[in-house]
């Protein structure tokens, strides 16, 4: 489904040049759950940023379905491919309404049935019609994550990128914004790709994990291997250390 | 004699909608201890901290029945004397170092700073305390450090100075906010490491201020816990499996766990009732 062949981004400042993300290579089969963990600045949140086009200019290759995405025009690119992120407050337009959040992307592709499709996506996500004249800010953290799900929703995609998408939020509701993303996951056979640096999030939902450290993979793991302790990088065995032992 | 007491602390802020009662009823004692407030975004734990120091804005509305500071009381009185306290005897760590440090002055400026304003000291003795204390806060490189500025280091090492910035005039409390919340996991458990060493040399009181229970069990002798701008549980964190408020077991019950993965996690359900009980049940 995603095939990301040693894929290498530079950022340039004045005095130098960075390696954000250094040789990086995956592949996320269809319908999988895939997480990339790591601490700040691991370059985990730039692998999804190379993918949604927020990135220009890195060099390896990346195919979606087979089909490079370099040479996917950037609205292709949307249908298949849409982006939760970290902060439902930021990623939501203040002076919009929900309504007019949710029927901006279908106005861009020019789809018909909007009213039905934003009331679908509305229920798909737990929500009701009631929320269609509120804004951003007369509706709680968890209803604002669960609006912005619905507007990545809405056009259908087949794989949803997730950026540390419940860490903005109280762990009560991170656990219904964890539990809709794993009942979604099963209705739309959609693929994940979520970024967390939280393991216990990143193992509730996801089958495959890559350990991400100064923007390399360092190690690739099952789920079951990570619950078991079944790990080899010294760093992987760190951050699974810090885990446990805050349980 | 306990260091600090709060009974009945109620804040109210003003705001367009009318009056909102942020602070509902909460007392507290604080002894030679590491004391836990933890509760969710809105809760008001953090207004409490504030309240404490009289950090809240002018517009909001602080009462409590007694709200002292050993014998002194904190509520009535002068501005003066609150700003003796206020470092001195009670200090306070705030979530994010890189808004709570001065950006245009050196870090080791801003150490010494804290001890200057207390004490009659040279600038030369305040100097080599603040580079004692950013030894004592785990930095290998005190001088070095001391001349950089804060958007120099990292937010772990930001929050080691902000620790040695409230360590040094030797408090009888501090109130530390969150303090952990903006670092990475593996930087979090050095700098709680730092604290816990300091205030135990010291003989220091603690005040913590977290959202995360788990964090909680670990670090600290008593927990309470705030629902909705009161406190529904007073527990000893040794006992937290055993807590008896269905809010305080649905917070833990709601974080994933990697040793026990459940296909769908439990999702709280708010019971006004824990509301109208005005406390523990």
């Amino acid at each position: 489904m995603i095939a990301i062949d040693s894929l290498s981004f530079d950022v340039s400042t004045f005095t130098r040049r960075k390696r954000i993300l250094s040789d990086i290579s995956l592949e996320i089969g269809k319908g999988e759950c895939f997480g990339l963990v790591g601490e700040s600045g691991s370059g985990k949140s730039s692998i999804l940023k190379c993918l949604a086009g927020q990135f220009q200019g890195w060099e390896g290759a990346i195919e979606i379905e087979g089909r490079s995405i370099a040479d996917t025009p950037p609205k292709k690119r949307s249908d298949t491919l849409q982006m939760v992120f970290q902060d439902p407050f930021g990623a939501l337009h203040p002076r919009h309404t929900i309504r007019k959040i949710l029927s901006e992307p279908l106005a861009i592709k020019g789809v018909a049935d909007r009213a039905e499709r934003i009331e679908k996506a509305l229920t798909d996500v737990g929500l009701d019609a009631s929320f269609l004249p509120r804004y951003p800010h007369q509706i709680s953290g968890g209803q604002r994550q669960r609006v912005a799900i619905a507007r990545a929703i809405i056009m259908d995609p087949s794989i949803l990128l997730l950026d540390e998408p419940t860490s903005a939020l109280d762990v009560s509701v991170q656990a219904e914004i964890l539990n809709l993303l794993a009942s979604l996951h099963q209705r739309h056979q959609l693929t994940y790709l979520m970024v967390s640096h939280d393991l216990g999030v990143i193992a509730h939902l996801c089958e495959r994990v890559a350990v991400m450290q100064a923007g390399q993979i360092v190690e690739i793991v099952s789920r079951d291997d990570l619950v078991e302790g079944n790990v080899t990088h010294p760093y992987t065995r760190e951050l699974l250390e810090h885990a446990f032992s805050r349980e | 004699m306990s260091v600090l007491t709060v009974e009945k602390l109620n804040v109210t802020f003003r705001t367009d909608d009318g009056a909102k009662h942020a602070v509902r009823d909460v007392s507290f004692t604080l002894n030679n201890e590491k004391l836990a407030i933890v509760g969710e975004s809105g809760s008001g734990k953090s207004t409490v901290g504030k309240a404490i120091l009289r950090l809240n804005s002018p517009s909001t509305q602080v009462r409590a029945e007694r709200l002292a500071f050993r014998d002194q009381d904190l509520l009535t009185c002068s501005e003066k004397a609150m700003r003796t306290i206020r470092g001195q005897h009670i200090s306070m760590i705030m979530q994010d170092p890189k808004f709570s440090l001065n950006p245009v002055v050196s870090v080791g400026d801003q150490i010494a700073e804290a001890l200057r304003v207390h004490r009659r000291i040279s600038r030369q003795a305040a100097r080599e305390a603040a580079l004692d204390m950013l030894r004592e806060v785990s930095i290998s490189d005190p001088e070095h450090v001391f001349d950089q500025y804060p958007h120099e280091i990292s937010g772990g090492m930001g929050q080691r100075v902000m620790i040695a910035m409230m360590v040094i005039p030797e408090p009888d409390i501090i109130i530390a906010d969150e303090p952990t919340s903006a670092l990475d996991v593996s930087v979090q458990q050095d700098v709680l490491d730092i604290l816990t060493r300091l205030i135990e040399k010291k003989n220091i009181s603690l005040i913590f201020i977290s959202h995360d229970l788990n964090l909680v069990k670990k670090f600290c002798d008593r927990v309470l816990v705030m629902y909705s701008g009161q406190v529904v549980e007073s527990i000893k964190a040794s006992d937290l499996a055993n807590a008896s408020h269905p809010y305080t077991r649905g917070l833990m019950e709601s974080l994933p766990s990697l040793r026990h993965r459940r296909a769908t996690l439990p999702v709280m359900t708010r019971d006004p009732a824990w509301l109208a009980q005005g406390g523990a049940p």
